[in-house]
């Protein structure tokens, strides 16, 4: 029967990642197979003890059976305890795994040659893009160097890993843990001898401190089989580490190393936190209190002592009546067993985050192995490693007004700062060049431009369906940055936190663009966009009841319960649960709709942008900020200048939006209004208060990420507002220009006609003038005749 | 297929199963393949250079392409020796023969 725990253990390693549950059905099968054969001999026994008298102790095999498999698990134990070290052979000479591992390091070997020759192949094909031969050599050494040391240096690290343990394995008395401070089987396999009580009215006690006996011995084996099992994968993982650094160098094959990796670390780190935990264990038991729970040894006895084993947990004096006999002697036995697995259990749920960590964890974006992989360069002195210094001119003041200045910020001022953001443009290109462009590539964004920054908050206003999924997009891939979790397909998962580990480690490094991908990623998922609930729901609670708002709340609110009716007879989701909201009142209010409406006003959502408007302005905070100046990016006049021609083009061909009533807006009054908010937005942000601030941010909110991800700084934000401003007032002063000029062609007629008198006046005009005129110099002619 | 008594019988010919004759045999492969890559690329190269009508650009495009091709064929020619001459001759890592 104890074959069985065998396969079982194979079996568990198999499937390591679901270990909780196979240990689990592991101790279900055991404890059903190792009790099956008493229920099977019942009848047999039943048979035999009609001869002997009820409640005398009778030889039984059963018994004998348990005692004689607890005391093997138990000697089991102390050997796999005291023999802790990974290897008893103590050098590389007298190792014989080393005689092995060394016919691979040669195979290793002879195949570096036909590293070189795929190196010659690549150098060719490349044109030394890749790779050349100033390059390959430093990397050559290096993994010659690995697979020759590979023994020693993993031997050392299994000898540390011993050498911890070794801090822990120890008992109070300075010896090795064994059995004897856990629950010691206290009698020799060759005498014992098994007895029980006779009586069905014995029985049940008879199985529950067989269980018990059997469950300790199980522990025990699994325990012993956990570490054994531990070792020989270590030996093995000994024997191919000359192969780990080929792995490790060709990125292609980088992620097998990963799993290698992993597995290798898992095993290696296990016995050393089991020690802590096993240690942990002893040290509580052997302390005076014991278990910290309340348990009283002197309780009268309420289960009979059946079986000759007695058992007791830690601290337990253990006689025939103060076995498991009440109810606080079993619990405390039953504890202890639990507290064993939880030491063998725990060590593999710490280390499962581990290797959760490390499979997120890239290789290609780690700095030491990426100067590895460059070559070594930097570490062999050929110096052209290392890193870029982090531009000269960071932080420049550019947003700093001063106090005795005006707070207004002109386009011209940008221009006078153009020479000093194009010198920082080399240092921009060449620092987000490496990183950033290929993180945007793998993500699909681009940085935006001022230029793109218009066409954005163009196509949110225009109504084809193309443009929006562009922005759609972009959000969704800012949304699978911020928060990759959320992300439901396990590919895009992976691409997204790779992305985000990358980017964090980025920014981590001061790399502008990472930074600012990052705060635009997070103004996505809303992280810092929080709905006022409070607001929606007195405006949802208004909604119910339009009849108490004031006259012109009521016009509005009209608007939208007719915009909400419709939208939901169309069958918009999110229409629907605003209406059953407003219907249940404030116990409607959920953060999921609260999320939804945000997301919908983002993607332009007429409904949820009149619903969140009507709200009051104050609906969304933003903790974002503007970078004080922009480190990804050179805006130059020239940006600004065809902003200006954007806007303007809109202004003039773009249909105006609609009103919340459903009307189309009238042109003239559509910028007019743009113009008034676009001044109010402006006076927010350069106001000196953070909180203006914010709301000033919260006017721009739908294009802020793109602003955020082009690094923009505030003055350039508000610049790229002045030249929309700009553009809207000169559209207005054109449709002026325009309507006049309509307006004299009509009136040209009657101007006709009117000339005649207009001229009379004109001349009336001319002579009064001349008049007054004349009266001073009158004056003046009589004053110097005096 | 002809007889290979200590290897696989493959099409590329008889592969041996002791590796040191396994990767000896694949670097004849290799260089060949390389032989044939370099030479391509050679005569593109200069292709290239004929074409340029003396723009500077195309010139060193050519040119890159002739050099890193030489530089190839060298490495894979002299990879055995290259090798030889780091594991050996500078590192003396023992057992490389």
């Amino acid at each position: 029967m104890i074959y069985c725990t065998f396969p079982a253990l194979i079996d568990m390693q198999k499937f390591l990642p679901k270990i909780k549950f196979y240990f689990f059905t592991l101790l279900f099968l055991l404890v059903l197979t190792l009790n099956l054969s008493p229920l099977i001999a019942r009848p047999a026994f039943a048979q035999a003890a009609t001869s002997a008298a009820e409640g005398a102790w009778v030889k039984d095999d059963d018994v004998t059976f348990a005692g004689k498999v607890a005391a093997r698990s138990g000697q089991f134990l102390d050997w796999a305890l005291a023999n802790y070290n990974w290897s008893s052979a103590a050098g590389v000479s007298d190792n014989p795994l080393a005689s092995f591992w060394s016919t691979i390091r040669n195979i290793v070997y002879a195949f570096t040659t036909l590293f070189v020759l795929i190196s010659a192949f690549v150098i060719i094909v490349t044109r030394g893009k890749n790779i050349t031969i100033m390059r390959f050599i430093p990397r050559f050494i290096m993994i010659v160097l690995l697979v020759t040391l590979s023994f020693s240096i993993i031997q050392f690290i299994y000898q540390i890993m011993d050498a911890i343990q070794g801090f822990f394995l120890t008992n109070k008395s300075g010896d090795i843990i064994s059995q004897k401070d856990l629950l010691f089987v206290g009698f020799n396999y060759p005498d014992f001898q098994g007895y029980r009580l006779l009586g069905g009215q014995y029985d049940e006690s008879v199985f529950v401190s067989l269980l018990l006996v059997k469950l300790t011995a199980l522990t025990y084996y699994v325990m012993v089989g956990v570490l054994l099992l531990r070792k020989i994968i270590l030996w093995f993982f000994i024997v191919i580490s000359p192969i780990f650094p080929l792995l490790l160098l060709y990125s292609p094959i980088r992620n097998t190393a990963k799993i290698w990796v992993g597995e290798f670390f898992r095993w290696l780190l296990y016995a050393p936190i089991f020690a802590i935990f096993l240690s942990g264990l002893v040290h509580l038991w052997s302390s005076n209190p014991g278990i910290p729970l309340k348990f009283n040894f002197n309780k009268p006895e309420e289960y009979p002592t059946a079986i000759s084993i007695l058992l007791g947990g830690p601290g337990q004096i253990v006689s025939l009546t103060n076995s498991v006999n009440n109810p606080d002697t079993f619990a405390l036995y039953v504890v202890a067993l639990l507290m064993l697995w939880v030491v063998i259990i725990l060590p593999f749920l710490l280390l499962q985050i581990f290797l959760d960590f490390l499979h997120d964890f890239s290789f290609g974006e780690n700095t030491l192995l990426k100067q590895l992989v460059s070559g070594g360069a930097s570490l062999i002195g050929r110096g052209n490693g290392g890193q870029l210094p982090p531009s000269s001119s960071a932080p420049a003041g550019l947003a700093k007004p001063l106090p005795f200045i005006s707070s207004k910020i002109a386009i011209p001022q940008i221009r006078s700062n153009e020479v000093n953001i194009s010198t920082q443009a080399a240092n921009i290109q060449s620092a987000s060049g490496r990183v950033g462009t290929e993180v945007l590539r793998l993500a699909n964004l681009s940085v935006p431009t001022m230029r793109d920054i218009a066409r954005y908050e163009t196509s949110l206003m225009s109504s084809s369906i193309g443009s929006h999924q562009e922005l759609a997009k972009m959000h969704e891939a800012l949304e699978g940055i911020a928060d990759p979790k959320r992300v439901t397909s396990p590919a895009q998962r992976q691409r997204f936190n790779l992305i985000n580990e990358r980017l964090k480690q980025e920014a981590q490094r001061g790399d502008p663009l990472a930074n600012s991908i990052l705060s635009a990623a997070d103004s996505v998922t809303g992280k810092q966009a929080v709905v006022d609930g409070g607001r929606l729901n007195t405006l949802f609670n208004s909604l119910n009841n339009p009849a108490a708002a004031s006259p012109e709340d009521r016009q509005k609110l009209k608007a939208i319960n007719s915009l909400l009716a419709e939208a939901s007879r169309k069958g918009d989701p999110l229409a629907a649960s605003v209406l059953s909201a407003v219907q249940k009142g404030n116990a409607g209010m959920d953060d999921g709709l609260k999320q939804n409406l945000l997301e919908a006003k983002e993607k332009g959502d007429q409904l949820a942008i009149s619903i969140l408007e009507a709200a009051g302005s104050e609906g969304i905070k933003f903790d974002a900020a503007f970078p004080v100046a922009n480190r990804v990016q050179a805006v130059s006049i020239d940006d600004y200048e065809s902003v200006k021609k954007i806007w303007q083009e809109n202004y003039l061909k773009l249909d105006p939006p609609k009103t919340i009533e459903g009307k189309q807006k009238n042109r003239k009054e559509w910028v007019k209004s743009d113009i008034e908010k676009i001044s109010k937005t402006i006076d927010l942000l350069i106001s000196s208060e953070p909180q203006n601030v914010s709301k000033g941010m919260e006017e721009v909110g739908a294009i802020l990420p793109f602003l955020l991800i082009g690094g923009f700084a505030q003055t350039e934000v508000i610049a790229y507002l002045k030249a929309k401003l700009e553009a809207a007032k000169t559209v207005v002063s054109e449709m002026d220009k325009q309507q006049e000029n309509e307006d004299t062609m009509l009136g040209a007629e009657k101007k006709k006609e009117e000339k005649p008198k207009e001229m009379k006046l004109e001349e009336q005009r001319e002579i009064e003038e001349s008049e007054n005129q004349l009266k001073p110099s009158s004056k003046e002619d009589i004053k110097t005749n005096e | 297929m002809p007889a290979c008594p200590n290897g696989v019988a493959t099409d590329l010919g008889c592969i041996p199963s002791n590796p040191y004759d396994f990767v000896s045999r694949f670097y004849g492969i290799g260089l060949g393949l390389i032989g044939g890559v370099a030479l391509l690329f050679i005569i593109y190269g200069g292709y290239i250079i004929l074409s340029s009508q003396g723009d500077p650009s195309q010139l060193s495009k050519g040119k890159s392409y002739i050099y890193y091709a030489l530089a190839g064929i060298l490495l894979a020619v002299f990879g055995f020796v290259f090798v030889r001459v780091i594991a050996v001759d500078i590192l003396h890592i023992p057992g490389f023969n």
